[in-house]
């Protein structure tokens, strides 16, 4: 039982030593068997026949019990002084355990043991009184080993050992009694009180100096009163005035020997002592040696007797006597001893008294500790020796806690009882009552008792945990600086332990903290003197060793440190830190060996950065964590040194300075690097929290970017989509699926690397420094290297890693792993930022914030790691974590554009110049190319394709933009003429062709190619898919307009114009082109070209394919009218009541126009005869004197109805003719020089001939109109007007005749006009000319 | 007011046991530590009368003497959970409860009027969603009116 333990007082210490060579597990074995006797009853021990040793033995039949305590270590040399004031504490009795199998060992094993007795305890000193030395025979050999004085030989095969180990700790006590008597004897003699009154803390005066009593009839018994209960009052008169009387003698006889309060170790040094300090105290002792010491001491021995009656009575005894004599602590001391003894009486009761109703039955317990330690306070050691403070402390806080270990004792025990008093006098505090473990096994981990189980104890006994903690608060002084540090740990660590247990943690930890500290001073000054031992002892060789003076110090050596008892250390460091709410395992250890296999997978919701409620109290936190590093630097634990420092740091960098960042990670990196440096084979996880922030992968470039098209595409090759308006061939408006389809998975080329961007963050105020950086992915391989790096301080920074996928497949890229310097790696996932995984982030940080700040648990329960203990309503649903992925192609060729036939990528066109472009491919890949295909784009095409998806156009426009994409595009390629195969190396040339396209200002050729024939197994089914890609080409066009059309018209051909065309020379070569035989069928195409441009161009208009052509040099700013005779038609009514068509699949946009269904006729006979024209005319332009020719477009022109009038040809015609009949029948048409003109005579009868003729093949109902003017110089014979024609069938003609004569000479107008009955139109026109001379 | 009450120490804490203000009123530096401990082991104590409170539901802010050291040290808890601890020197003196209730009370107006300030939640770091960082701002070296109080009320009990 420790010395700090309630019951000590009552205690009889052994001493069990090991003796001779005996295993340590044996002799723990035996150990234990011994001290499973932790008391014997009284009536056990063998009592003493001799009389003067009988006086301490207990009486026959006496009932009461003799507490045993044991222990393995003797006090330190400078507790001898305590002796006689406290011989409880020390071992009154020795015990040596050896084992022997062999006889010849015996007697070694008992000068062994003889020898470390007196190695142990000091010469002089008072104890031990008894010894013993028990030797465990080895084997089952049944040989006589024979006995030695002092030994005790336990043979092997004895059954019953532990029956004979108790008689013999029995005759063990029987001796120490009996050797009880004896002191006392020593004591009692005047000489011996008054060395014990000599000194604060006096010593058993050596054998030498005692007086032998010479008569045996004078034993110092006789003045004692023999039977001690007999009466109340103590005869005092006898002893006192025996005393008295021999005063002078003592005092002489004391100052040769001259006791001091020094050491009595060595009486050679006695004659050093100070003289006159003795005289001092002599000179006061004189005066109050009375025998309350001895009384006392009487008490003492009767306790540790087990008898307390008779203590009691000595106590009291002591007591009266003390009281008077101011001598407090043997007051105290006696106090103690009688506050005790109620507890012993009621443990060896066996059964609870029954409380007396009104007071506690430990009430009078308390009131002598509270006493004692009332006194204990007050009393000043009479020497100002340091010795003599630190005993006064060392009792007054035992006293402390023997009260408080009372009161606790109760407490726990829910009150007076059996339970009390086992922890009071057996268990000590080293184990939980089970009243606060709930039966489970305790131990400094284990959950701390609610606060429900603390209040229960208080109701149950009436002591509340203040009251002790008020008691046990009165031990916390500056006193414990004048004990040694052995005592000062342990009383400290029993104060923290009944903190602790009370449920008092930061106090506990607050002593705790003084514990460490304690324990360091002493690790650091132990370290010094050792150190220096060492380097004077360096040598070459073992230390310890001498090697003899002259070998001194070539080689130093260094000892392994010892790191036993860190780990405790360590642990008594991070529960402090924990009660301040620093949890310095907030990082962990990780092994050399598990890296990175095991690599600890980093949970999505391990630590997100989930704004963490700081706990705790911000300025003892740092205090706290710079001790922790600093025990851990001085132990010396390095990666604990790292794991403290990072650990804070990444609990506490909010709250922390930068300074302090700034020291705990320079700290932690030396610390790092000197356990590394010395082999330590733990690593530190990685610490800084999440660090990265985004994963994105680089997109390829365009030239290497893979496209995904459907092997089908292949099938169709010869399609005759235009490329220009595939956008559109989507029957629907808006397609969701389209925007979707552009967000497929991103492609990866094998064998290609492609970049990955990393952003990374740093929280810190310093530079973090990454020992590697690198992709975590599954699926296929992918070669990378790791990356070191440093983040800079408080920053966010990106970083690129290049990667080479080594297969085709499905690529994942789970997150990162990340590498401080001296640490373990540490994936650390980044999920994608899926809606899903977003809401769920939400839902986990609005758990959190909802938490934040709300204190329904407070106190330590609120500690950050406790907290997910407490929280039930957990989000739980496990959504499934999607990652970045891509999906790796097999190997594709590349090519690239060695060199295309324009200059700086530009083109320069005339407006409707044809050209061409050649460029040159080259296959710089291993892979032939067996698929090439082209497509363009210019700057025309958006533009217009919006408009036409706007929808705002009406038909017309909508076919002319159409039109215009369709037929007129930029580039174009003839795919069938071009080779679409290359090898590796080789070069293809394609030609595509150009086209100068007004308000184009740029184009681009996007090739597309790929090896989509790949030789595969046959076992595999061919992909659905092949991959290509895209060169582009961007050319910039630049497109000078230099022709313009304008005034398209087409006129009629007039008898006038012939006669006028003859005429007319200037116009050269224009005038014989418009020829025409009949100018019925012929009508003229007329329009102007304007050149506004610089140079002159020859233009050339055809018309009929070829047939008549007009061609005309437009100098530069000025205008040409070119004519151009055009055979008139008639398209066929189906035709023209076609609906303007749509050139593109586009899905049918109702039309927006209003127009009346009559309108929409004339626009659709308008279009389609406009279409007709323009298919007929080609306009063309050449450069004079050079090479550029090129198409003039007339599609900007309008045909208007007029026009159409003209080039229609019409269903009807009536031609006129006057003939006159002369002799024979035949008719003969009159000075007629062409159709148009007749030259009839004066006064005779000639005739108007009408032939109505049907050009179409419909047939008409017809009548016919004719006017003569002036019609009052004609005669005629029947009517002009109204002549009814009749039903002419197709393709045929009529013809009628009406005799008149002119009777005037003149010009005369015959107009015919056939027109069918009912309609206001006319259907036929016919005119001529008569003169008449 | 008696003139032998000596204040030593004032400690303002936070509902979250943060400590919002620790007032020292003597000379040295290393005190300031020490009081710094005494109020953050006090909480033991005043953890224990929180919950005996609560089980008599008892609305006492006075939460009594917590224990005595080289110093005297009382407690009281707002009814909105800031604790308010002293630490009074020791004397040998009786100390009445209603003196220590008087320095209690003035030292609870003082934080109140502090804490009443509207500027102090414009200055409260915008992240922080809970209300005790504003408490805490009040006794920010920058809000010099709370230390004002503080030290006015401890000139008149005596520091």
């Amino acid at each position: 039982m420790d010395p700090l333990d309630f019951g000590s007082l009552a205690h009889i210490r052994i001493l069990l030593l090991p003796v001779g060579p005996i295993k340590r597990s044996d002799f723990e074995k035996w150990a234990y068997e011994i001290r499973s006797f932790e008391n014997i009853r009284l009536g056990d021990i063998p009592a003493d026949a001799r009389e003067e040793r009988a006086r301490f033995m207990p009486g026959p039949l006496a009932s009461g019990h003799i507490h045993l305590s044991f222990s393995y270590h003797s006090l330190p040399p400078s507790h001898a002084l305590l002796s006689l004031f406290r011989p409880s504490d020390f071992p009154l009795g020795v015990i040596g355990i050896a084992s022997c199998s062999e006889s010849h060992a015996m007697s070694s094993i008992q000068s062994q043991f003889s020898t470390l007795v007196k190695n142990t305890f000091q010469e002089g000193s008072a104890y031990p009184l008894a010894r013993n030395c028990f030797v465990f025979e080895e084997g089952e050999n049944d040989a006589n080993l024979g006995t030695h004085a002092g030994l005790v030989v336990i043979p092997g095969m004895m059954g019953n050992k532990k029956l004979y180990v108790g008689t013999l700790l029995a005759e063990l006590c029987s001796n120490i009694l009996a050797e009880f008597a004896t002191v006392i004897q020593a004591l009692e003699s005047p000489l011996g009180n008054e060395y014990l009154n000599a000194a604060l803390f006096p010593v058993l005066p050596p054998a030498s100096d005692m007086p032998k009593p010479i008569d045996n009839d004078i034993p110092m018994r006789s003045s004692l009163p023999p039977l001690p209960h007999q009466s109340s009052q103590p005869e005092l008169g006898t002893p006192v005035s025996l005393l008295r009387s021999k005063i002078p003698t003592p005092l002489i006889t004391k100052r040769n020997s001259s006791i001091g309060p020094g050491p009595p170790t060595s009486p050679y040094r006695q004659a050093s002592l100070p003289v006159q300090s003795s005289k001092k105290k002599l000179a006061t002792i004189g005066a109050v040696s009375s025998h309350g010491r001895l009384f006392k001491m009487l008490g003492d021995f009767f306790l540790l007797a087990g008898r307390t009656m008779d203590a009691s009575v000595w106590y009291n005894e002591a007591i009266a006597m003390l009281k008077g004599s101011q001598d407090n602590i043997w007051h105290a001391s006696a106090l103690e001893g009688l506050a005790i003894i109620p507890i012993l009486d009621a443990w060896s009761a066996e059964k609870t008294d029954i409380v007396d109703g009104e007071k506690e039955p430990w009430s009078d317990t308390g009131t002598k500790l509270s006493q004692a330690i009332d006194l204990y306070y007050r009393a000043t050691p009479p020497s100002d020796t340091e010795s003599g403070y630190a005993f006064v402390s060392w009792f007054y806080s035992r006293a402390v806690l023997r009260y408080t270990t009372l009161l606790y004792a109760i407490w726990s025990a829910k009150g007076w009882g059996q339970l009390a008093f086992a922890t009071l006098l057996n268990t000590g505090l080293g184990v939980f009552p089970p009243t606060l473990t709930n039966g489970a096994p305790s131990s400094q981990n284990a959950k701390r008792s609610s606060y429900g189980a603390f209040e229960r104890l208080t109701v149950a006994t009436g002591i509340t945990r203040g009251l002790i903690a008020d008691v046990l608060a009165q031990v916390h002084g500056p006193w414990l600086l004048h004990l040694g540090p052995n005592e000062r740990i342990s009383i400290l660590e029993h104060t923290a332990a009944i903190y602790g247990i009370l449920g008092y943690q930061r106090k506990e930890a607050y002593i705790l903290r003084e514990v460490l500290g304690c324990i360091l001073d002493m690790i650091v000054c132990s370290r010094d003197e050792t150190g220096g031992s060492r380097i004077a002892g360096a040598g070459l060789g073992i230390q310890g060793v001498d090697m003899g003076g002259t070998s001194q110090g070539s080689v130093g050596i260094r000892a392994n440190d010892s790191t036993e008892g860190n780990d405790s250390i360590l642990k008594l460091v991070k529960y402090i830190c924990q009660v301040h709410g620093v949890d310095l395992e907030a990082i962990k250890f990780g092994s050399a060996s598990g890296r990175p296999a095991s690599l600890p997978s980093q949970g999505i919701d391990g630590d997100l950065d989930v704004p963490q409620e700081p706990f705790g109290w911000p300025e003892l936190q740092i205090g706290i964590v710079r001790e922790a590093i600093a025990v851990a630097e001085a132990l010396p634990d390095y990666p604990s040194v790292a794991q403290f420092s990072l650990s804070a740091l990444k609990t506490l960098h909010l709250v922390m300075s930068q300074g302090d960042q700034h020291h705990l990670f320079n700290t932690a990196s030396k610390a790092l690097s000197t356990a590394k440096r010395r082999g330590d084979s733990r690593y530190i996880e990685y610490w800084s929290g999440q660090p990265v922030v985004s994963i994105e992968i680089l997109p390829l470039p365009l030239v290497r970017l893979p496209l995904e098209k459907p092997m089908s595409l292949l099938s169709r090759e010869d399609d005759n989509v235009p490329p220009v308006l595939v956008g559109m061939t989507d029957p629907f408006l808006y397609n969701p699926r389209r925007l979707t389809a552009g967000q497929g998975v991103m492609l990866l080329v094998q064998k290609e690397a492609f970049d990955v961007v990393i952003t990374l963050r740093n929280p810190f105020v310093f530079d973090l420094e990454l020992s590697s950086l690198s992709l975590s992915t599954t699926g296929v391989a992918i070669e990378t290297k790791p990356l070191a790096l440093i983040v800079p301080a408080n920053s966010f920074h990106p970083v690129t890693i290049t990667a080479l996928p080594l297969e085709s497949g499905q690529l994942t890229i789970r997150g990162c792993v990340v590498q401080a310097p001296g640490g373990a790696s540490k994936e650390f996932l980044l999920p994608l930022a899926t809606p899903d995984e977003e809401a769920r982030q939400e839902r986990r940080h609005s758990t959190m914030a909802c938490e934040n700040g709300r204190s329904k648990y407070f106190g330590l329960e609120a500690r950050p790691w406790e907290r997910p203990n407490h929280r039930t309503s957990v989000y739980t649903q496990k959504a499934d974590i999607k990652f970045l992925q891509c999906k790796i192609v097999s190997e594709q060729p590349l090519l690239r554009i060695r060199r295309t036939s324009l200059t700086h990528g530009a083109v320069m066109l005339y407006n409707g110049e044809k050209s061409s472009i050649r460029i040159t491919l080259e296959n710089v890949s291993a892979l032939p190319v067996d698929f090439l295909h082209l497509t363009f784009d210019d700057s025309t095409v958006a533009p217009a394709q919006q408009a036409l998806t706007e929808g705002e156009l009406s038909v017309f426009e909508t076919y002319e933009t159409e039109y215009d994409l369709i037929h007129r595009p930029l580039f174009v390629w003839d795919k069938k003429k071009s080779r679409q195969l290359a090898g590796p190396g080789e070069k293809v040339v394609l030609t595509v062709g150009c086209f100068g396209k007004l308000d184009c200002t740029s184009g681009t050729i996007h090739i597309s190619y790929a090896y989509c024939h790949r030789s595969q197994n046959h076992l595999e089914t061919p992909p659905e898919v092949f991959h290509t890609r895209q060169l582009s080409y961007p050319v910039l066009v630049t497109v000078y307009h230099m022709l313009e059309c304008h005034g398209l018209d087409i006129l009629p051909y007039t008898p006038d114009m012939i006669r006028y065309a003859g005429d007319d020379n200037k116009a050269g070569h224009t005038q014989t082109s418009l020829q025409v035989e009949n100018i019925e069928d012929w009508c003229i195409f007329s329009v102007e070209v304007r050149n506004t441009y610089g140079i002159p161009f020859e233009v050339t208009f055809e018309a009929d394919h070829r047939t008549s052509s007009a061609t005309a040099l437009v100098p530069p700013g000025s205008t040409t009218r070119v004519l151009l005779p055009l055979r008139r038609f008639r398209l066929s009514e189906e035709q023209i009541t076609q609906p303007i068509p749509t050139l593109s699949d586009r899905q049918f946009v109702v039309a927006k126009s209003n127009l009346s269904s009559q309108e929409e006729l004339v626009q659709r006979e308008l279009f389609w005869y406009r279409e007709e024209l323009l298919d007929r005319i080609r306009g063309s332009w050449k450069e004079t004197g050079g090479m550029r020719h090129g198409d003039l477009s007339l599609r900007q022109q309008r045909l208007t109805l007029p026009m159409l009038d003209v080039l229609q040809s019409e269903d009807i015609r009536v031609q006129l003719s006057v003939h006159s009949y002369s002799g024979d029948e035949n008719p003969a048409a009159v000075g007629s020089s062409n159709a148009s003109s007749f030259f009839p005579p004066l006064d005779e009868f000639v005739y108007l001939h009408a032939e109505v003729v049907n050009l179409s093949s419909k047939q008409f109902t017809l009548v016919l109109d004719m006017s003569i003017s002036p019609s009052e110089h004609v005669l005629y014979e029947g009517v002009l007007s109204g002549i009814p024609i009749g039903r002419i069938e197709g393709r045929s003609s009529r013809k009628y005749e009406i005799p008149l004569t002119f009777v005037a000479c003149g010009r005369f107008d015959v107009t015919a006009t056939a027109y069918i009955p009912g309609q206001k139109n006319s259907a036929g026109h016919g005119q001529i000319t008569v003169f008449v001379e | 007011m008696p003139p032998q009450l000596r204040l030593n120490a004032v400690a303002f804490v936070s509902p979250q046991n943060h400590p919002i203000l620790i007032k020292t009123f003597s000379q040295s530096r290393q005190d300031e530590l020490k009081y710094h401990y005494i109020a953050h082991t006090s909480l033991d104590v005043i953890e224990e009368r929180i919950s005996a409170a609560n089980a008599t539901k008892s609305t006492e802010c006075y939460l009594g003497l917590l224990y005595v050291e080289d110093v005297a040290v009382y407690g009281y808890m707002t009814p909105l959970k800031v604790k308010i601890i002293i630490a009074l020197e020791l004397t040998d003196s009786v100390i009445r409860d209603a003196d220590v209730v008087a320095i209690f009370k003035s030292l609870h107006t003082a934080y109140r009027r502090s804490i009443a300030n509207p500027f102090l939640r414009l200055n409260a770091p915008v992240d922080s969603n809970t209300d005790h960082a504003i408490l805490v701002n009040a006794g920010h070296s920058q809000w010099k009116a709370f230390r004002k109080r503080v030290d006015d009320v401890g000139r008149a009990a005596g520091a």
